[in-house]
């Protein structure tokens, strides 16, 4: 029987969810930020959604693959690769490069979100610095050594960022 | 997994697209044909935005760059930050500084996640200028705009878009070709 999550991913509520779509590389951040495909991804790590039911699910999708036609499941082939990307195991390498590679105009959107999911699979993770600044008047109880937020001067503590690389001093 | 597909060998078509300085610009022709499914969430968007202005039913040969850039008859889908930019730059096409100018029918109109630095390309349409709904107001920019590869063409006020509840936040762009 095929889990609920992954039927959740051919329904209208699904697809109304994620409206438009939008560009491959910001139609997959929307996915990932997606509360059914957040579920689904959660399932699929605590084994609630197993490889032989996904693949049992691709296989059922696909019978309504129409040569011509623009494949309405699309979105949900998109869905289940970004809610697997981060997954390491054999189906789903399998299931992201046999996406990847197919060129059928039918199946151009999850071919290409296919494509960004082993891009970010793949990326070397990088280090990321950040400069918060919080606005005054949201952080009153502010104590950093006895101050008060609404007593720090107007400029941000760290103003000179030179000593760091030119794209990390952007941030500031 | 998707073998029977593979052994199709179904295959994206191109056609000759290239900018003003002869760049070739990658694109796709997606299928004319949209299932019921599409054409049913179009609607369901059009009665969600129902400030839209439909001009034309679901199809799926073009996305909006392909209705700005190449005439409906395809559609650019990779590295579009890109390709958008490049696009800019070698059709002759400059920045409108809003603070000084108006748009005007024609120019082009692009939204992003960031600008300064361009990050995520989100879409592109072309400006038309209206009335506002007083008749003495100022014109106001709508846009004529193909929201994805397979809706249909709708038109709709600048910022009636559906950018800000996925993203937070988003900024527009304008480009004009006029001197």
């Amino acid at each position: 029987m095929t889990s609920l999550l992954l039927l959740r991913l051919l329904t209208e509520e699904f697809h109304d969810s994620i409206g438009v779509l939008l560009p491959p590389a910001a139609l997959r951040r929307q996915l990932v930020n997606s509360s059914d495909v957040r579920a689904l991804a959660t399932g699929i790590r605590f084994g609630e959604v197993t490889a032989d039911e996904t693949r049992e699910f691709v296989g059922m999708i696909m019978k309504e693959f129409r040569p011509g036609e623009y494949f309405h499941n699309n979105l949900a082939l998109a869905a289940l690769a970004v809610a697997m990307e981060t997954w390491s195991s054999e189906f789903v390498e399998e299931y992201l490069l046999d996406l990847a590679r197919l060129t059928a105009p039918e199946l151009n959107i999850s071919a290409r979100i296919a494509r960004e999911c082993i891009k970010k699979r793949f990326a070397l993770p990088k280090n990321d610095l950040r400069v918060l600044h919080y606005p005054r008047r949201i952080a009153p109880r502010f104590t950093s050594r006895g101050m008060r937020m609404s007593e720090l001067p107007e400029e941000p503590a760290i103003t000179r960022l030179d000593f760091l690389p030119k794209k990390y001093a952007r941030s500031s | 997994m998707f073998e029977e597909l593979l052994l199709l060998g179904r295959k994206e078509e191109s056609i000759a697209l290239q900018t003003r300085k002869k760049t070739d610009v990658p694109n796709s022709m997606g299928p004319e044909c949209v299932p019921p499914t599409e054409v049913r969430k179009f609607e369901r968007l059009l009665k969600k935005f129902s400030n839209w202005k439909p001009r034309k039913p679901p199809t799926g040969v073009y996305n909006c760059v392909g209705h700005v850039w190449a005439s409906r008859r395809t559609g650019v889908y990779d590295r579009l930050d890109e390709w958008v930019l490049r696009i800019r730059d070698e059709d002759g096409y400059r920045v409108l500084n809003t603070g000084n100018e108006y748009p005007r029918t024609g120019d082009l109109v692009t939204y992003w996640e960031t600008l300064n630095p361009h990050t995520n390309f989100l879409h592109i349409g072309i400006v038309e200028m209206r009335e506002g709904i007083e008749p003495s107001s100022q014109r106001l920019p709508f846009v004529w705009s193909k929201l994805d590869g397979t809706s249909g063409e709708v038109v709709h006020y600048v910022s009636d878009v559906p950018y800000r509840e996925i993203f937070g936040d988003f900024q527009t762009e304008f480009w004009t070709d006029r001197p």
